[in-house]
């Protein structure tokens, strides 16, 4: 994992971290309920040092066992453009997406990256191991 | 209090631990390197590594801390008591009060008796590791209601 922060985000930078957190929950979205499981969609706000405070899209999975929060943490992170969390409660396992080069990638709290290919099929096996 | 504020005020201890793990990690790299980022504390590579060798059992003393401070809240608050007991019979009391699943409450056990040897016996090798607390207590706190 690099040990920089990305340089000072511009607007153009703001609005592409945006545009891909959008598309990431409705992905997200879609993803849980082809699998049958009940979705919140929810807002926060965000504040970051680096760029103005904006809203940002969230959502809340309900699977057997607890539920499953998505939110976004932030553009200006070590090493990514960009990091969402994945959190179980009760579990409070997570795992965090981070975004680079517009891909995004798995890292488990130890910062050990899931070499897989994000889509349908590695969400839904994550949000169950994130359960278990 | 909400539930949610309780999974969120163990999962703030969790991510203070990444952090210091992160920085810490670094920081050690930076020192085995010969980079010199020494300070005005002049810190040593040993008590560097101390450190990192002890963050885990560190923050996992600062998480049960956050636990026993919400079992507390709902007892006081939740369930309107006015004694202050000790852990053990805390965590069974509630369990009964929310007919908790036994397997979950000997989890929560589990994580209690491993502080206990950490404050008292000064255990310092984690036979459960950060994250496996953190979800033990966290499904002990899944029976609390949603509100209190």
């Amino acid at each position: 994992m690099g040990k920089q922060l990305s340089a000072q985000p511009s607007k153009a930078d703001r609005e592409g971290w945006l545009d891909a957190i959008t598309r990431l929950m409705d992905d997200v979205v879609a993803w849980s309920e082809a699998q049958g499981w009940p979705v919140e969609r929810g807002r926060k706000r965000v504040s970051e040092d680096a760029i103005e405070p904006y809203e940002a899209p969230t959502a809340t999975i309900r699977l057997a066992g607890g539920q499953l929060h998505v939110e976004p943490v932030g553009l200006s992170v070590i090493g990514a453009d960009g990091r969402v969390d994945f959190e179980a409660w009760p579990t409070l396992n997570r795992v965090k997406l981070l975004r680079r080069q517009g891909r995004w990638t798995v890292y488990t709290d130890s910062n050990v990256p899931l070499r897989q290919e994000w889509n349908k099929d590695a969400y839904v096996q994550l949000a169950r191991d994130l359960m278990a | 209090m909400e539930r949610s504020d309780a999974y969120r005020r163990l999962a703030r201890v969790r991510d203070e631990f990444e952090a210091a793990r992160l920085a810490l990690a670094y920081t050690l790299a930076q020192m085995q390197a010969g980079v010199p980022i020494n300070g005005p504390q002049n810190m040593a590579l040993p008590e560097m590594r101390l450190s990192a060798r002890h963050l885990e059992v560190t923050y996992l003393l600062r998480l049960y801390a956050e636990y026993e401070g919400i079992l507390m809240d709902y007892w006081l608050g939740g369930m309107r008591r006015r004694t202050r007991p000790q852990m053990k019979v805390l965590m069974d009391r509630i369990a009964s009060n929310q007919t908790m699943s036994a397997g979950n409450l000997f989890d929560a056990h589990r994580v209690r008796d491993f502080r206990n040897d950490i404050v008292h016996h000064n255990v310092r090798d984690p036979r459960l590791t950060f994250r496996d607390c953190a979800s033990r207590l966290g499904t002990y706190l899944r029976w609390l209601p949603v509100r209190w």
